[in-house]
C-alpha cells in the first residue's frame, strides 16, 4: 500500500468512527433525559472517538448570565466542576463568545486567538473549538473541544461535532422541559393535596363539632337538673348517640389502617360472609362467579369489612336485590361488581362519596365508602362507583388475583370430620379437599360424633345457639374449630364464653384447610 | 363486698369505670400500669376480679401495646382462679383470641363496654 493510500484509508476509518460517534450521541440523547448522566457520557464519546485532549459541556444558568460547566473530561474536568467553573456569556472567552454570538468559534492556534481563555487546568491546549447549543432562538449552552495539536480540526470534524451539538441541544432542552413539567406537576399535586386535606379537615371539624355539641349541651342541662333530682332521658339518649357515632369513626377509619395480611381467598365466600355479618337474608344477594375465576390475594377480614360497608349502603338505599358478579379481569386482577336496585344517588354526590364524613343519610358518619376505598387501596386494587337516581348503584372492585402457588395436602392420618356449613361453593371445596387428604368427612347441620368439627361462622340455614347446644350435648365443644373469614372480638367472646376457644381464619387453600385437620 | 382491681394508665377511663363499679356496690382500686397493678395484687391478696387494659406501661414501666397480656399471663399462673376481663381500645379478634387462650374471661372494646358490668356481676355471682 502506498503512503497516499494509507493516508486515505486512515481518513476513511476516522470518518467512519466519527459518524459512529455522532450516531451514538444521537441515540443517547433520545433515550437519556437525565442531564447528569447524558452530559458526562457525551464528553467521553467526543474525546474517545476523536482522540481529543479535552471536551466539556456548559449550560446557561437560570439568570441567562453565565455558562456553567456541567461536564468535563478527566481530572481537569473534575477540578473545574469542583471549583464551579463558569464563564460570562459574551465575555472574552471562546465559550463566552460562542454563547453570546450563537455561533461556533474555532481557534486553530490558541496563542493567536484573542478570545481564548488561558485555562490553568488545560495547559497543553493548542487548538480549541466552541460550539453553541442552540434550540430555535435560544442558547442553552455550549460545548468546548480542545486538542494538544495546532490546526487539529478538519472541516469534517466541525460538521459532525456541530451535528452532535445540535442533537445535544435538543436533548438538553427536552430535559429542561421535563423538569419544568415535573415541577409544575409537583406544584399542582401539592395544591390539590392541600385542597383535599383542607376539604377533609373542614368536613371533620364540622362533623366533630356537630357530634360534640349535643354532648356538651346535654351535660349542661343534666347538671342544671341535678339539683332538682330529675333526669331527662332524651338528654341521656343524645349523649349516647353522639358517643356511638364517635366510636363508629374510630372503628371505621382506624380499623382498616393495619397492614393487610394477604393470602389466597375465595371472593364469593367473602361476599357471603359480609352478607351474613350485615344480616342480609341469603335470597336477597345473588352471587354469580364466572368459570375459571381465580382466588384473590387479600386480607379476608379487611375485604369483608369493605364489602360489608358496600352491602350496608345498598340496604340503606332500600335495595330489594343485590347482584354480585365475580369474574377474571385484565392485568391479573379479579373484578367484583356489586349492583343494587336501590335509590341511587345524584351525580354531584358521586365524586364526594369517597371523602370521609360525607353522607346523605341522617345518623351517618359517611365513612363506609372511604373505609372501603382505604382497604381496596391497601390491596393494590381499584374501586369505582356508578349510580343512577331511582335505578340503583353499582360498585366495582378490582383486586389482584392470588398467585397460583402449589398448595399441598397435609395429612395427619384419617379422621372423622364433621363439616357444619351451608351447601355453598366453599363447602364443596372443603369436602373434596378433606376427602382427597384421606379424611372421612360429612357435611351436616345436625351434629353427630366426630374427631373434629369444622363450624362455619356464617350459617344462613341454622341458628348458632342451637348448633352450640348440640355440640355441648355431644361433648364436642373442645373438638370444634370456628371458621370465620372475618372474626370479630364479639364473636371470639361469644364462642369462648360458650366453651369454644378455637376461632380460626377460614381456610381457602388445600394446605390451609388440611393443616387444620 | 367483692373487690375489683382496675389496671389502666388512662386516668379518666380508670376513674369512670371505678365510679360505675362503686355504684354497683363493689370495692374498687385502680393502678396505672403493670408494676403498680402487680404490687396491689400481691399486697392485698383479696381481689375478686381484675379489669385489665392492654396498651399501658408494662413490667419495668416501659409502655407496651400488649402489656396487659403479659400481666394476664402472670396473674393466671399465680392465681389461676382469679377472673380477669380485658378492656382495650383494640377492636382486634386476634388479641381477643390470645387473651381467651391466656385465660381471660372476656374481651371488651372501649366504647362498646356497656355490658362489662353485667359480665362482672355474672362472673362474681358464680356464672360464666
Amino acid at each position: 500500500m502506498t503512503p497516499q493510500n494509507q493516508t486515505e484509508l486512515e481518513k476513511a476509518e476516522r470518518r467512519a468512527r466519527l459518524l459512529e460517534a455522532a450516531n451514538l450521541v444521537g441515540r443517547q440523547v433520545t433515550s437519556i433525559l437525565d442531564l447528569d448522566e447524558l452530559l458526562p457520557k457525551t464528553v467521553d464519546i467526543i474525546c474517545d472517538s476523536y482522540g481529543f485532549y479535552y471536551a466539556g459541556v456548559f449550560l446557561v444558568d437560570e439568570s441567562g448570565q453565565f455558562a456553567v460547566l456541567r461536564a468535563g473530561r478527566g481530572d481537569p474536568g473534575k477540578a473545574m466542576l469542583a471549583a464551579g467553573h463558569k464563564l460570562e456569556i459574551g465575555s472574552h472567552s471562546m465559550i463566552g463568545w460562542a454563547t453570546g454570538q450563537r455561533q461556533a468559534r474555532i481557534a486553530l492556534d490558541v496563542d493567536a486567538d484573542a478570545e481564548h481563555f488561558k485555562n490553568p487546568h488545560l495547559p497543553l491546549t493548542r487548538s480549541e473549538m466552541a460550539l453553541p447549543l442552540v434550540v430555535g432562538e435560544k442558547v442553552v449552552g455550549a460545548v468546548t473541544v480542545q486538542s494538544t495539536e495546532e490546526r487539529a480540526f478538519s472541516d469534517e470534524d466541525i460538521l459532525t461535532l456541530q451535528t452532535m451539538a445540535d442533537q445535544l441541544a435538543v436533548a438538553i432542552n427536552n430535559a429542561h422541559l421535563l423538569k419544568e413539567l415535573q415541577r409544575a406537576n409537583a406544584d399542582l399535586l401539592r395544591a390539590k393535596t392541600y385542597e383535599a386535606l383542607t376539604a377533609a379537615t373542614s368536613q371533620a371539624i364540622h362533623w366533630i363539632g356537630n357530634k360534640a355539641l349535643p354532648m356538651t349541651t346535654a351535660v349542661e342541662r343534666i347538671r342544671a337538673d341535678a339539683a332538682s333530682g330529675k333526669v331527662d332521658e332524651e338528654d341521656l339518649d343524645l349523649i349516647a348517640e353522639s358517643a356511638r357515632l364517635i366510636i363508629e369513626v374510630k372503628e371505621n377509619l382506624l380499623g382498616p389502617i393495619r397492614e393487610p395480611q394477604t393470602r389466597p381467598v375465595m371472593a364469593s365466600d367473602l361476599v357471603r360472609a359480609a352478607a351474613f355479618q350485615v344480616g342480609l337474608p341469603e335470597a336477597l344477594v345473588t352471587i354469580d362467579v364466572a368459570p375459571g375465576t381465580p382466588h384473590i390475594q387479600a386480607d379476608s377480614a379487611q375485604m369483608v369489612r369493605a364489602l360489608r360497608n358496600i352491602l350496608k349502603n345498598s340496604i340503606e338505599a332500600h335495595a330489594k336485590r343485590i347482584y354480585v358478579h365475580i369474574s377474571p379481569a385484565a392485568d391479573g386482577r379479579v373484578a367484583l361488581s356489586i349492583a343494587d336496585d336501590g335509590d341511587g344517588m345524584l351525580a354531584e354526590m358521586k365524586d364526594k362519596v369517597w371523602a370521609a364524613f360525607v353522607s346523605t343519610k341522617e345518623h351517618h358518619t359517611g365513612l363506609g365508602l372511604p373505609a372501603a376505598l382505604l382497604v381496596v387501596n391497601q390491596h393494590q386494587g381499584s374501586i369505582a362507583l356508578e349510580s343512577i337516581p331511582y335505578k340503583g348503584t353499582t360498585v366495582e372492585i378490582w383486586i389482584p388475583a392470588a398467585h397460583a402457588a402449589e398448595s399441598p395436602l397435609l395429612t395427619n392420618g384419617p379422621r372423622d370430620i364433621l363439616l357444619v356449613d351451608d351447601d355453598d361453593p366453599w363447602a364443596a371445596f372443603a369436602l373434596e379437599t378433606l376427602a382427597a387428604a384421606g379424611h372421612r368427612v360429612t357435611r351436616a347441620t345436625a351434629i353427630q360424633a366426630a374427631d373434629l368439627v369444622l363450624l362455619d361462622e356464617a350459617q344462613f340455614h341454622a341458628e348458632m345457639p342451637d348448633i352450640i347446644a348440640q355440640l355441648k350435648a355431644h361433648n364436642l365443644l373442645g373438638k370444634t374449630v370456628i371458621l370465620s373469614a372475618a372474626p370479630s372480638v364479639d364473636a371470639v367472646n361469644y364462642f369462648s364464653q360458650n366453651g369454644i376457644n378455637h376461632v380460626a381464619l377460614k381456610p381457602y387453600t388445600a394446605a390451609e384447610l388440611t393443616a387444620l385437620a | 363486698m367483692p373487690k375489683i382491681l382496675i389496671v389502666d394508665d388512662e386516668a379518666i377511663v380508670a376513674r369512670s369505670m371505678q365510679k360505675t363499679l362503686l355504684r354497683a356496690g363493689y370495692a374498687v382500686e385502680t393502678a396505672p400500669g403493670c408494676d403498680q397493678g402487680w404490687q396491689a395484687l400481691n399486697d392485698s391478696q383479696d381481689f375478686d376480679l381484675v379489669l385489665l387494659d392492654l396498651n399501658m406501661p408494662g413490667f419495668g414501666g416501659t409502655p407496651a401495646e400488649d402489656a396487659g397480656l403479659d400481666m394476664l399471663e402472670r396473674i393466671h399462673e399465680t392465681w389461676p382462679d382469679l377472673p380477669v376481663l380485658i378492656l382495650s381500645a383494640y377492636d382486634d379478634p386476634t388479641r381477643a383470641s390470645e387473651a381467651a387462650n391466656r385465660g381471660a374471661r372476656g374481651f371488651n372494646v372501649k366504647g362498646r363496654e356497656q355490658n362489662v358490668l353485667e359480665q362482672i356481676q355474672s362472673i362474681l355471682s358464680g356464672g360464666q
